[in-house]
Formats: structure tokens, C-alpha cells, sequence
């Protein structure tokens, strides 16, 4: 049976490298951050991906979407969306894939998608998914860049417990 | 030996020459702190201490080296002018001190000098040193001088008793008969031995018992080393807790209020680990960043649904127009009255098998029972679905309108997110619960720290009224427990040793007694007789010995409980108590102990009642001495009653006046200030009997902090 989900999964979306050092390497460990410089500098996330899916959903209620310059560099985790949060190792945290389903649910929701034609056969199923993942990448994008903005205004509220909790609940 | 004078020239605090004249019986130097009392006392320790080599520079007037000119010398000495078997001897210790050009200071080494002078005044000089030990033995001096009250305590060691025992007892007038007869016997027994030997026919009988006594002894002897050290460890130990008990009041108050502590601090800990801010984690972990998906979720559930029927009714166009459908899919058609029809699979098998065997349509809550319509249409229902598992076998490939089926996954998925619907709209309240809880957990851990600080301030009084501090505190209640169990366990184990040593005596004397029997049978009849004459001896000498030291202890606890009655008048006496340690080896020692008029031992006595106690017993010594018409010595005390208020020390100097042995007390009771200022007696002093009483003060005006401006004058009150 055909399964766009499955096909989603096994991408590995892209990020603007620009936001490497100005986002992810302040907000999670990914970049080689240590335990010191995580409790020092306010790293919240353990994992690069981790922070993607915060930015996503950021992005996402936040109506964020930002496509990244067609020259930008771009970077990615090289590891596929169905491996996020598997491999952790870390027996007191969750396994992603539920997680998964709701970022493709969102992607499906916010993508055009001729269905019809799709399931007729008159348009590839690579096609859409390269949409989906743009979409993903886009709203992605718009949550780094209202993040990074945040970190640039008031980079101290960010070693607040709950100020990234707190962004997502003024969200919307 | 009476002390006639003491001569301190240039030393410490004395310039100049400066001189004590002392009587017999009491004679006291009253000063306050600092004005020289002390320095008299090490003068004479100085000159006694002829092993010690002292660092001259340091013992010289400070005065004396500023007043001195040029590049004159001068002498450092302290004399003794004694009285020993009616001639006077002349001690002196002393040393030349010159000062050089460059102001630098030069001394001679010390030495000691002796003059003996007769009856009808003849001076000769003598060894110093050897007239000193003859008018001063040191083993004497060691129960002469005493700095301090701690200093009294002169039994707490075993080797002070042994030395006392040889001093003034009889008992040790028999050590030296002792060695003589026991070479004697061990003689005595080798003659029958050997006799023996030669002419019994028992020969390989008595050798081999005189193998295993051999052996006994050893066994015997092994024991005995094992009982001791057991012995001198439970006595270190009993120490150990006597000392600990004048503390273990706070201790123990101080280990409760820990424990409180801990307690509470535990308590904090579990209450802080409960405050979890992990937000961010839970964002993800429990999904909080789905707090606003439901919306989301309705625009994906709608895409689909519309998707899945536009698909749906684009299917059965279709299927009409091409009129070629199966006959599922024209009934499908005709039954739906031209609607579009539900999914195949919805409602799913397992729910259709129930309804079925319920014979209700769940869908509509209606019955159905079997042979209706709604019966057979549920069963057809379940029927296409079935059907719809297997491969399509007669439809051909141009006959399809869909090729894929995509939306079938995400209908499904949409299904299920349908019931995660109240997941989203429960994560706002959780999010509060989290909240209201961490800070109602913040709250209880402000209301913890404020207990745990309570705590430690009580603990902090407890510790400003203890002379401890708080490590050495809890050393004392840990090893305090500690010390008590290991007491119990020594005793256990004493019990058993003992026994043991009971069963190698027994034995030992058996097997001796197995081989005399078989020596008499052979053995000379002389040499028998002369052997047990010589065992029999040996068992008197030893009884006797043992007799006599008992006789000794008891009329020193006797003597001392005395003296005590009457230093402490009106106050708790109790009674003091010599208990003999063991007496099974030769090692015998005694402990000395206060105890209450009904025999319980008196726990932490104060200070003051045990510097009575020691008092008292020093006194029995010198006083037995005295009864041994020995030779008298002066006993020396600095500060000995510190811990006695005014009026126990004239009881107790009027107590000693009634001792006629020669006494020299340095003491800062009864010295005060006046209105001006100025250092005075007291008039409570003139009715303080003595012999001779002197007064050393520091002659003012000095500066503090100028040692050349200090100079002690002593004078006679």
C-alpha cells in the first residue's frame, strides 16, 4: 500500500547553516556543547533535531514561513526524520515516531496537494513529498529566525526554566 | 633534705640576685599571673634537669643584658642551699653570658657545681652532679615537683606504682631474695632431674613429662602475654570513656540535633528532586508543544476527509458510467440510494462480528435481529470487506480509475489522531498542575530550610558551651559507643582467657606433680627434700611479697581517704578506692578511683574534687614515707588548687601546715588590687597558717612590651 508517511520519514530535511552557530549551538548540544556550557549558556536541547522540531512548531503556530534563500548554505543532521529521537540512548526519554505523525499531519494539513491526481498516478509521489519537506523546512526556518531574534533581543531569558515553553504558549 | 635556699641570679624575669629563704613545713609564694611565680618554678626544674641541655640565651634577665656595659660579662645561676644529714650542700647550675662588640651575645655552656659543707664548717667542692642525685634522687624528685593539676595524677601510670612499691613498701625488700631462691629451686629441681634420670627404669616416662611440662609452660606463659595486653587495653579504653563522659552530655545533645538535621535535610532533598523543570523536555516528551495542534489537526482531518470522498464519489460515477461493475459494487450502489458509500472496513471487522452476534447496528443503536434487513446488510457489509482481501482477479488494468491509494494511510491516521484530540486540549491544565505543584514543593522547601536553620543555630549554642569543637564533639560519641562495646567485648573474652590460663595452670601443676611423684620414687631422698624445702620457700617469699604489697595499698587508700576528708570538709567526699589490676603475671598495676559512699563509682568528677583526690594521695605517699622514717623531700606544687575557689585553698593550706614535711606552694589566691590600682594581699591571708610566705611582683613601672624593663622582686610577707 502506498504510504506518504513512510516516504516523509525517510528524508533528511535541510536548514539554513547560517543558524548552526547563531541558534542551534546556543540552544542545544548539537555543535559539541558540553554539560558546562549547557547549564552556563542555556542549551535546552540535547539533540540538533530536537530544537528542529521546536522551530517547526514555532514556525507552525506562529505562521512563520520563511523559504531559506536559494543561496544560503544548507545544512542537515544526516540522519533521516524516522531515526529522530530513536537512537537517543537516553532511557527516561520518549520515542519520537508519534511525534513524527503529527509533524507529517501538520506538513499534509498546511501542503497543497492535488490528491485526485495523486492517486490517479498524474502526479509522482516524490514530487509531493519534496513539497512536504519544503513546507517542513520552510516553517522550520521561520521558527529559527523568530528564535534567533529572540536570543539576539534578550539572550538572559533564555536561562529561564520555562521561557521556550513559555514562547510556544504566547504563540498563537 | 630541706631546701634552706633558693638562689635565682640573672634568670628570666630575676635580675640580679634574689634570694628565698625557706623554713620546714608550709612555705608559699603568692603572685599574680605573670609576675614570676612560674619562672621560680622552672628555675629549680632547670637546675634539677641535669640531663636536659637547655638553650642558655633563652634563660637570661633580658634587664641584666640591657644594664650591662661595654664588654663586661656576667653570671646566669640558679642555687640550692639543702640540708641533708645535717650538712649543707650547695648546688649551682650556671653559665657566663658576655656581650660583644657588635652587641651580639655570647654564653658559656652550663654546669653544675657542688660545695659540701660539715658540721664544723668545712667547705669542700664535690661532683655537683653525683650530690645532687644523693640530696635529690631523681626517682624522688619525680613525686617532689608538680606543675599544674593535671601534673598530680602521678598513678596513672603502672611504672609510678612499681616505683612507689620500691621506695616505701616492704614488699620490694623481698624482690632480692626472690631471683636467688627461684636459681636455687630450678637448681634443685635439675638434681632430681638428673638423678632421676640415671637411675629410673621410668626414664622415657619422666623425659617425655618433662617434654610436655616444657610445653605447659610455654602454653602457660603465651596466655599470661595475651591476658595482659587484654588487660592494658581495656584499661587504655576505660580511660579512654572516663575522659569521654565529660563531654558526652553535649555530645549526645549535639548527635540528636545532627540527626534532626539530617533528617530534615532528606527530607528537602526528596521534596526538591519532586520539582521538575524540565520543561522543555517535556515539550517534546509529553508533548506539550501539541498544546495548540488541535486546530491543525481539524484542517488535516477535513483535507483528507474531503479528499476521501471527492475519490469516493469519483469512483462510483465511474462505476455507473461504465456499467460494467460487479455485483457488489452495483448493490453497494443501489443501497446507498446514490450516496456515497462508507468505506470497505468501516465500521472494521471485529466490530461488525459483534454487532452480528449482538444483533444491534451500533452505528444507529437499532436492533437487528437475524433474517432482517439491517441484519443482512451488516452481513453483506462484512462479507465485501472480506472480499475486498482478496486480489481483484477479473477486473483489467484499464478498468481502474485510481492506480494508487494513498488517502487509505491517511484516513487512518486521521482516525487516529481523532482521539488524541483530548490529548491536545489537556495539555493547558497539565501544564498548570505542573506549575501550582512545583511551586507548593518550592514553598515546602523555603518552610524545611527554615526548620534546618533553627537547628543549627541550637547546634551552635550547644557547640559555644562545649570546650570541644564540633568534630572532636561527634569523635567523642562515636568512639564513646565505640568504647563501651569494645569494653564489653574485652570482658567477654577476659572470661574465657582467663579460663584458659585457669586450665594451662592446672595442667602444668599436674603434669609437675605426675614427674616429682616418679622422681620421688627414684630420686635421691636428700635432693627431694632439699628441692621441696627450696619450692616451699619460694611459695613464702612470693605469698609474703604479695601480702605486704596489699598491706601497702591499703594503708595508702587508707592514709589518702584521710587526707581527703579533710581537704574536702563540708564538701562531697566520697571515698577514694585502689583497685588492684590483675595479679596473675607479675605485672601488677592499680587503679584509682572516686566512689560514692554506697561503692558506685562517682562519673565525672570535677576538677576540683579530683585534684583533692591526687592531692590526697601524693600526701599519703610523702606522709608513709615519713612513717618509714625515711628521708623527707619537699614537694614543689605550682598552682595545684586552680580549680579551688579562696576558701578551699586556706582549708587546704591550713591542712597542710598540720604537715610538718617541707612544702613550697606557688599560688595567685590572695593577691588583689586596691582602690588605686595597685597590687595588694589580701587580709583573708594572715589567717592562713604557715611557716614562710613570700611575694613575687613585678617591680614598676615596666613596659609591656619591653622584656629589658622587667625585673621580679621578691619579698617576705
Amino acid at each position: 500500500m502506498e504510504n506518504l508517511f513512510e516516504s516523509f520519514r525517510s528524508k533528511i530535511p535541510n536548514f539554513n547553516a547560517d543558524y548552526k552557530v547563531d541558534v542551534f549551538e546556543k540552544l542545544s548540544l548539537y555543535g559539541g556543547g558540553t554539560d558546562e556550557r549547557r547549564d552556563s549558556r542555556g542549551k535546552y536541547f540535547e539533540t540538533g533535531y530536537e530544537l528542529y522540531i521546536y522551530a517547526f512548531f514555532l514556525g507552525l503556530y506562529r505562521n512563520e514561513f520563511v523559504t531559506i534563500p536559494e543561496k544560503a548554505k544548507k545544512e542537515n543532521f544526516r540522519v533521516p526524520i524516522k531515526d529522530w529521537g530513536n537512537k537517543s540512548g537516553k532511557i527516561l526519554r520518549k520515542d519520537f515516531s508519534q511525534m513524527q505523525e503529527y509533524i507529517f499531519s501538520a506538513l499534509i494539513a498546511k501542503t497543497e496537494i492535488d490528491f485526485i491526481a495523486l492517486e490517479k498516478g498524474e502526479i509522482e509521489e516524490d514530487v509531493v513529498i519534496k513539497n512536504i519537506i519544503h513546507q517542513f523546512e520552510c516553517f522550520t526556518n521561520g521558527g529559527l529566525i523568530y528564535l534567533k531574534n529572540k536570543y539576539e533581543e534578550h539572550p538572559a531569558y533564555f536561562m529561564r526554566a520555562s521561557y521556550l515553553l513559555d514562547l510556544i504558549k504566547e504563540s498563537i | 633534705m630541706i631546701i634552706k635556699k633558693v638562689t635565682i641570679e640573672n634568670f628570666l624575669c630575676y635580675y640580679g640576685i634574689k634570694e628565698f629563704e625557706f623554713s620546714k613545713g608550709l612555705n608559699i609564694i603568692l603572685g599574680e599571673n605573670g609576675e614570676g611565680k612560674t619562672k621560680f618554678f622552672d628555675a629549680i626544674e632547670w637546675l634539677l634537669n641535669t640531663s636536659y641541655s637547655s638553650n642558655e640565651i633563652t634563660l637570661i634577665s633580658q634587664k641584666a643584658l640591657t644594664e650591662v656595659t661595654g664588654r663586661e660579662s656576667f653570671q646566669v645561676s640558679v642555687k640550692l642551699t639543702c640540708e641533708h644529714d645535717d650538712e649543707i650542700v650547695y648546688i649551682t647550675r650556671q653559665f657566663r653570658v658576655s656581650k660583644l662588640k657588635d652587641e651580639s651575645v655570647e654564653t658559656t655552656k652550663s654546669i653544675l657545681e657542688g660545695v659540701k659543707e660539715s658540721r664544723t664548717g668545712e667547705r669542700d667542692i664535690v661532683d655537683g652532679k653525683q650530690w645532687l642525685d644523693i640530696v635529690f634522687p631523681p626517682e624522688i624528685r619525680r613525686y617532689s615537683m608538680f606543675k599544674g593539676e593535671s601534673s598530680l595524677n602521678i598513678l596513672k601510670e603502672d611504672a609510678s606504682l612499681s616505683n612507689l612499691i620500691n621506695l616505701f613498701s616492704d614488699a620490694k625488700n623481698y624482690d632480692k631474695y626472690a631471683s636467688k631462691i627461684e636459681f636455687l629451686r630450678v637448681e634443685a629441681e635439675r638434681e632430681v632431674s638428673e638423678n632421676t634420670r640415671i637411675n629410673t627404669k621410668k626414664k622415657a616416662e619422666f623425659e617425655s613429662l618433662e617434654k610436655q611440662i616444657i610445653l605447659a609452660q610455654q602454653k602457660k606463659s603465651q596466655i599470661e602475654e595475651q591476658l595482659d595486653r587484654l588487660e592494658q587495653n581495656t584499661n587504655t579504653t576505660i580511660e579512654l570513656v572516663k575522659e569521654a563522659e565529660k563531654f558526652v552530655v553535649n555530645a549526645t545533645a549535639l548527635e540528636n540535633i545532627n540527626k534532626r538535621i539530617d533528617i530534615l535535610n532528606e527530607r528537602k532533598q526528596k521534596n526538591d528532586a519532586k520539582i521538575e523543570e524540565n520543561y522543555t523536555t517535556s515539550l517534546l516528551d509529553d508533548f506539550w508543544i501539541l498544546m495548540h495542534f488541535e486546530p491543525i489537526h481539524n484542517e488535516f482531518s477535513r483535507k483528507i476527509q474531503e479528499s476521501e470522498i471527492a475519490k469516493r464519489q469519483l469512483q462510483q460515477e465511474f462505476d455507473i458510467s461504465k456499467g460494467e461493475t460487479k455485483g457488489r459494487r452495483i448493490l453497494q450502489a443501489k443501497l446507498m440510494n446514490n450516496s456515497s458509500p462508507l468505506p470497505i472496513g468501516v465500521p472494521n471487522k471485529a466490530v461488525m462480528v459483534e454487532m452480528l452476534k449482538d444483533e444491534i447496528c451500533k452505528v444507529c443503536n437499532r436492533e437487528a435481529k437475524e433474517g432482517t434487513e439491517a441484519y443482512q446488510y451488516m452481513e453483506n457489509n462484512l462479507k465485501q470487506f472480506l472480499t475486498s482481501l482478496e486480489p481483484e482477479k477479473n477486473i483489467e488494468e484499464d478498468e481502474v480509475i485510481f492506480k494508487n491509494n494513498y488517502l487509505k494511510s491517511l484516513v487512518n491516521m486521521s482516525t487516529n489522531h481523532d482521539t488524541s484530540i483530548l490529548k491536545f486540549r489537556s495539555v493547558i491544565p497539565e501544564i498548570q498542575d505542573k506549575f501550582d505543584f512545583n511551586k507548593s514543593r518550592e514553598e515546602d522547601s523555603v518552610r524545611f530550610q527554615e526548620q534546618i536553620d533553627k537547628e543549627k543555630l541550637e547546634r551552635t549554642k550547644i557547640l559555644g558551651d562545649s570546650s570541644l569543637g564540633e568534630d572532636r564533639l561527634l569523635d567523642v560519641i562515636k568512639n564513646y559507643n565505640q568504647w563501651q562495646t569494645d569494653i564489653i567485648n574485652a570482658n567477654r573474652s577476659k572470661v574465657t582467657v582467663e579460663y584458659q590460663y585457669k586450665e594451662a595452670s592446672e595442667s602444668l601443676s599436674s603434669k609437675i606433680e605426675l614427674r616429682d611423684k616418679i622422681g620421688e620414687q627414684s630420686a635421691n631422698n636428700y635432693l627431694i627434700k632439699k628441692r621441696d624445702l627450696l619450692k616451699d620457700i619460694e611459695k613464702i617469699f612470693k605469698e609474703t611479697k604479695e601480702r605486704k604489697f596489699d598491706e601497702f595499698l591499703k594503708k595508702l587508700e587508707d592514709k589518702s581517704n584521710e587526707i581527703l576528708a579533710k581537704i574536702n570538709v563540708d564538701a562531697f567526699l566520697g571515698k577514694i578506692i585502689f583497685i588492684k589490676k590483675r595479679s596473675t603475671t607479675n605485672h601488677t598495676g592499680i587503679n584509682v578511683e572516686l566512689v560514692q559512699s554506697d561503692g558506685t563509682p562517682f562519673i565525672s568528677p570535677n576538677q576540683s574534687l579530683e585534684t583533692s583526690m591526687h592531692i590526697a594521695v601524693l600526701f599519703a605517699i610523702s606522709n608513709l614515707a615519713a612513717g618509714k622514717k625515711l628521708e623527707e623531700y619537699p614537694l614543689i606544687f605550682d598552682a595545684p588548687t586552680s580549680s579551688f575557689g579562696e576558701s578551699k585553698t586556706s582549708t587546704f593550706l591550713n591542712l597542710l601546715h598540720n604537715n610538718t614535711n617541707q612544702k613550697i606552694l606557688l599560688l595567685k589566691d590572695f593577691v588583689a588590687k586596691n582602690d588605686d590600682n595597685k597590687l595588694t594581699i589580701k587580709k583573708e591571708f594572715d589567717l592562713v597558717k604557715r611557716n614562710k610566705a613570700f611575694w613575687v611582683r613585678l617591680d614598676r613601672p615596666f613596659d609591656n612590651g619591653k622584656l629589658s624593663t622587667i625585673n621580679t622582686l621578691v619579698s617576705e610577707i
